[in-house]
C-alpha cells in the first residue's frame, strides 16, 4: 500500500460502523462527529470515502469503489433504521446514482427563483430533509438538494455530469447539512459562507452528548425544525451572502 | 517443500567466517554515520549477531538475489531506525556476490539490476533525498522488507498480517520474522500482536528482540518495565527462545536454530530474545550509543576503527585526522575506507567463496511453488466485470420502499453476496475480515454469512475453520489496522 512500494496489492474496505450522532444510545464515549474526518486525511488518489445514508446505497456505492484502482475505501456507516424512500413518488434520484458520488433529491423548481444549494449527508439529517420536502413546497423553499455521498466518486464522473448536478454558480450559492461536523464536509464547502450557513452536528463548536435518537439530533440542531429553519436563514439571507461574495 | 532444516548451517566451522562479516558491517555502518552525521549507531551495532546469525544461519529460506520471491521466507525490520545495519549486511552480502560474478561470470551469482542492489557505494547515499532513507522502506533496493517501519513497534501488527496471509493461502510453511527491540515491544499494539497471533494460530511467526534495556532517554526500560522477554511473551501462549550471549555466535545461532525446528503442533508462535549491548564495539554504550554520530573524524570515531585496522592490518585514509571539510572529499574519503574494509576479503578468498556460495544455497532452497496453496493467484476478481457492474446487482441486495432498515444491514447483504460470487466463481474469498468483537455489531460478519446457496465461510478458527473469512479478533483496534496492511 505504501506510496513508493514496487508492490501494490488488493484492496481495504475500512469500515467506520456506527459512525456519528445516530449512536445516541451509548452516548458521546462511543461516537465521533470530528474523529470520522480521519478517513480524509490522505492524498487525493489515495482512498475513496462513502457515506451512504440508506441501506441501499451500500452495494451500488462500494461496486463503483472496487471498480478504480484506489486500494483504500472507507465505508461510513450508521446504526439506526430508517425508512426506505419511495424515490420515484419523490422525484429523486434512483439509490444507483449514488454510485456516482452525488445526485439530486430535489432539482429547483421551475417557475421560482433558484434560492441555493445544499448538499446533505448522513443518515438522519437525509432522511429528514426527505421528511421536509413537502414543507419546502408548501413555503416556496426553492433549494437545490443534493445528496453528497462520496466526493471522490462525485469527482470521477464526466464534466457534464457533474455540472448538471452542481454547477459552478450552485457551488458559490452553496451551503451543507451533515450529521458530523463542518470540518469533516471540507469537499463540499464550497465557498467561505459555507460554514456560516451550514447545519451540522457541531453548530456550538462542541462534541455531542447522548441519550435518544431524537434527544441528540434536537441538541445537535438537526431535528426536522431545526433543518427547516437552517433552510429558511439560508434562503432568507440569500442576497446578502451574494453580496458579501462579491470581491469588488 | 524442503526438509525444514535441511539447510542450517552446521556451527563452529562458520562462525570465524561470520565474525569477519560482522567486523565488515560494524565499520560499514559506522562509516556511513560518520560520513552522514546522522543515523542510529547504537541499536544498528547490538542486532548484528542476530541478523547475520538469521540471514546466513539457515533459519531463514530468502534468496538475497531476489528478496521478491513468492516462497522466501519475509523479514519485517519493526525496529526501523536500525535500518544502517541492515543496509551495510547487505553490502557484504551483494559485495560477495558481485566479485564473484566478475571473477567466474557464473548466472548463479548474479545480482539483479543496479536498481534493486543494494551497493557499499549506495551506503554514501545514506539519508539523502533518493538515497537510502532513513527509515526502513519496502522498495526499490531494500524490497528485503516487507513493511515500511520506523514508528517502533508498529511493524509487529503488519508481522501478524503477513504471517496471517500466509498461513490463511496454505502457505504456512514460509516464515515470517521480524525484529524489535525490547524498547519497541512497548507500544499497545505489542499487546494486541501478542494476542491476534496466538488466537490465529500462527506457527509461522517469528519475533526476534534485541534486548539491550536501553532506548533514547537515560534510564533502563528494566527500571519502568517488569520484567524479561519471558515473561513478555510466554503469558500470552508464544514460545520462547533466548540467549544471555545474543552477541555470541553459539548462543545466537542456536536460540534462532531451535525457534525454527523445534516441533509446533499447536502452531503457537515463536519469539527469541538476545542480550545485547547496545552501542556494542562504538565507544558509547546503552542509551548514548542511541542516535547520534560521534562527530565527524572525531577521536572516538577513529578509536572505533582501531581495532579493526590493527586485527586485519587495513589501514584507514585519514585516521586520526579530523579533516576533510568539503563534502565531496568527505564522501570520497568514505568511499575509499569503505572500499578499504572490503579489503577483508581481498585477503580471504575463501571468506567471499563462502559467503557467495551460501547465499546462493540459501537462495536455492527458496521453494518454487507449494500445492497446498488453495488460492489460485493467476486470476484476479478485482478484473471481473461482474464484480463492477452496479446495474446487474441482485434485486435481494435492496430493500423495498417503505421498509425500515439501517445502512449497516445493506452492507452484510453486500459483503455476503460479494465473497460468495467469488466463492462460487474463484474458489476462493475475497475479503477477509476483522473487527474488535464486533463482527456482527458491524455487519462485517456478512463476509462470511451464505449467500443464497452458497455456503459462507464463516468464522475463521485456527483449527477447525481456517478458511473461515471473519478472523476471531478480540478488541485489538490497533492491531487491526496494521494486520490488514
Ligand atoms: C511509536 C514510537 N515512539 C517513539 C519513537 C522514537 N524512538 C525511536 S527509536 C526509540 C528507542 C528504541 O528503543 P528500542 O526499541 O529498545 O530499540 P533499540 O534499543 O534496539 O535501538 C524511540 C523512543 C518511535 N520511533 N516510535
Ligand atoms: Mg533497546
Amino acid at each position: 500500500m505504501a506510496q513508493d512500494a514496487d508492490v501494490k496489492l488488493g484492496k481495504v474496505l475500512w469500515v467506520a460502523g456506527h459512525s456519528g450522532p445516530e449512536t445516541a444510545e451509548d452516548s458521546r464515549t462511543h461516537f465521533g462527529i470530528y474523529s470520522p474526518a480521519v478517513t480524509q486525511l490522505f492524498p487525493k488518489g489515495k482512498v475513496i470515502n462513502l457515506y451512504p445514508w440508506e441501506h441501499n446505497e451500500v452495494a451500488p456505492m462500494i461496486t463503483a469503489a472496487m471498480a478504480t484502482d484506489v486500494a483504500l475505501i472507507a465505508l461510513h456507516l450508521t446504526r439506526p433504521g430508517v425508512v426506505i424512500p419511495d424515490r420515484k413518488k419523490l422525484g429523486m434520484a434512483s439509490h444507483f446514482e449514488a454510485a456516482k458520488g452525488a445526485y439530486l433529491i430535489r432539482d429547483y423548481k421551475s417557475g421560482l427563483p433558484k434560492m441555493g444549494t445544499i448538499f446533505v449527508q448522513g443518515t438522519a439529517t437525509t432522511a429528514n430533509v426527505i421528511n421536509l420536502l413537502p414543507e419546502l413546497d408548501k413555503r416556496d423553499l426553492n433549494v437545490k438538494l443534493v445528496a453528497a455521498v462520496s466526493p471522490q466518486l462525485f469527482a470521477m464522473q464526466s464534466e457534464a455530469y457533474q455540472q448538471e448536478t452542481v454547477s459552478d454558480a450552485d457551488w458559490l450559492d452553496s451551503t451543507f447539512i451533515t450529521n458530523a461536523s463542518a470540518v469533516a464536509m471540507q469537499d463540499w464547502t464550497g465557498n467561505r459562507l459555507s460554514v456560516e450557513y451550514s447545519m451540522t452536528a457541531d453548530w456550538d463548536d462542541n462534541w455531542r452528548s447522548g441519550g435518544s435518537l431524537d434527544e441528540v439530533l434536537e441538541e445537535a440542531h438537526l431535528s426536522e425544525r431545526w433543518l427547516l429553519e437552517g433552510i429558511e436563514r439560508f434562503v432568507n439571507d440569500r442576497e446578502s451572502r451574494i453580496n458579501r461574495q462579491k470581491i469588488i | 517443500m524442503t526438509n525444514k532444516t535441511s539447510k542450517l548451517q552446521s556451527t563452529a566451522d562458520v562462525f570465524p567466517k561470520w565474525e569477519k562479516i560482522k567486523d565488515m558491517t560494524d565499520q560499514l555502518i559506522d562509516m556511513m554515520l560518520n560520513l552522514r552525521q546522522s543515523g542510529h549507531p547504537g541499536g544498528s551495532r547490538s542486532k548484528v549477531h542476530m541478523l547475520v546469525a538469521l540471514f546466513l544461519g539457515g533459519a531463514m529460506r530468502w534468496d538475497v538475489r531476489n528478496p521478491q520471491k513468492r516462497f522466501g521466507d519475509k523479514f519485517i525490520l519493526s525496529a526501523g531506525h536500525v535500518v544502517p545495519g541492515m543496509y551495510a549486511l547487505l553490502a557484504v552480502f551483494n559485495e560477495a556476490l558481485r566479485r564473484k560474478y566478475a571473477e567466474t561470470g557464473d548466472e548463479r551469482y548474479k545480482l539483479a539490476g543496479e536498481d534493486r542492489v543494494l551497493t557499499w557505494e549506495d551506503l554514501l547515499t545514506l539519508r539523502n533525498k533518493g538515497g537510502l532513507p532513513g527509515h526502513a522502506e519496502m522498495a526499490g533496493k531494500t524490497n528485503i522488507f516487507k513493511a515500511n517501519t520506523g514508528p517502533s513497534g508498529h511493524g509487529m501488527p503488519v508481522a501478524v498480517g503477513e504471517a496471517m496471509a500466509l498461513k490463511y493461502a496454505g502457505a504456512g510453511d514460509v516464515r515470517v520474522f521480524a525484529v524489535e527491540g525490547e524498547g519497541g515491544l512497548t507500544p499497545g499494539a505489542t499487546h494486541e500482536s501478542l494476542n491476534s497471533a496466538y488466537g490465529l494460530g500462527l506457527g509461522n511467526l517469528h519475533f526476534l528482540v534485541d534486548w539491550n534495556d536501553f532506548g533514547i532517554d537515560n534510564r533502563p526500560f528494566s527500571s519502568v518495565v517488569y520484567g524479561t522477554p519471558k515473561d513478555w511473551f510466554a503469558p500470552h501462549g508464544w514460545r520462547v527462545y533466548g540467549t544471555e550471549e545474543g552477541s555470541e555466535w553459539a548462543g545466537t545461532h542456536s536460540a534462532l536454530t531451535e525457534m525454527i525446528s523445534d516441533e509446533n503442533p499447536e502452531g503457537t508462535p515463536a519469539m527469541a530474545w538476545f542480550k545485547t549491548r547496545k552501542g556494542r564495539g562504538y565507544g558509547v554504550y546503552d542509551n548514548k550509543s542511541h542516535g547520534a554520530a560521534h562527530k565527524f573524524n572525531s577521536a572516538p570515531y577513529w578509536e572505533t576503527k582501531k581495532e579493526f585496522m590493527d586485527k586485519y592490518s587495513i589501514r584507514f585514509e585519514g585516521y586520526n585526522e579530523d579533516g576533510p571539510v568539503d563534502k565531496a572529499a568527505r564522501t570520497e574519503q568514505a568511499r575509499v575506507n569503505m572500499d578499504r574494509v572490503f579489503q577483508v576479503f581481498d585477503q580471504d578468498a575463501e571468506l567471499v567463496n563462502y559467503l557467495a556460495d551460501r547465499l546462493v544455497e540459501l537462495g536455492a532452497a527458496v521453494p518454487e511453488d507449494d500445492e497446498r496453496v488453495w488460492i489460485d493467484t493467476s486470476k484476479n476478481p478485482l478484473d471481473d466485470s461482474v464484480l463492477t457492474d452496479i446495474q446487474g446487482l441482485p434485486d435481494e441486495l435492496f430493500a423495498k420502499p417503505g421498509e425500515v432498515a439501517p445502512n449497516r444491514g445493506g452492507f452484510s447483504k453486500y459483503a455476503a453476496w460479494l465473497n460468495g460470487y467469488v466463492k462460487q466463481n474463484y474458489g476462493r474469498p475475497l475479503f477477509l475480515a476483522m473487527s474488535a468483537d464486533l463482527a456482527d455489531s458491524t455487519n462485517i460478519s456478512g463476509f462470511g454469512k451464505p449467500s443464497g446457496e452458497i455456503e459462507g465461510y464463516g468464522f475463521y478458527d485456527r483449527d477447525k475453520n481456517t478458511k473461515g473469512v471473519m478472523l476471531p479478533q478480540a478488541f485489538t483496534e490497533f492491531a487491526n489496522a496494521g494486520i490488514c496492511t
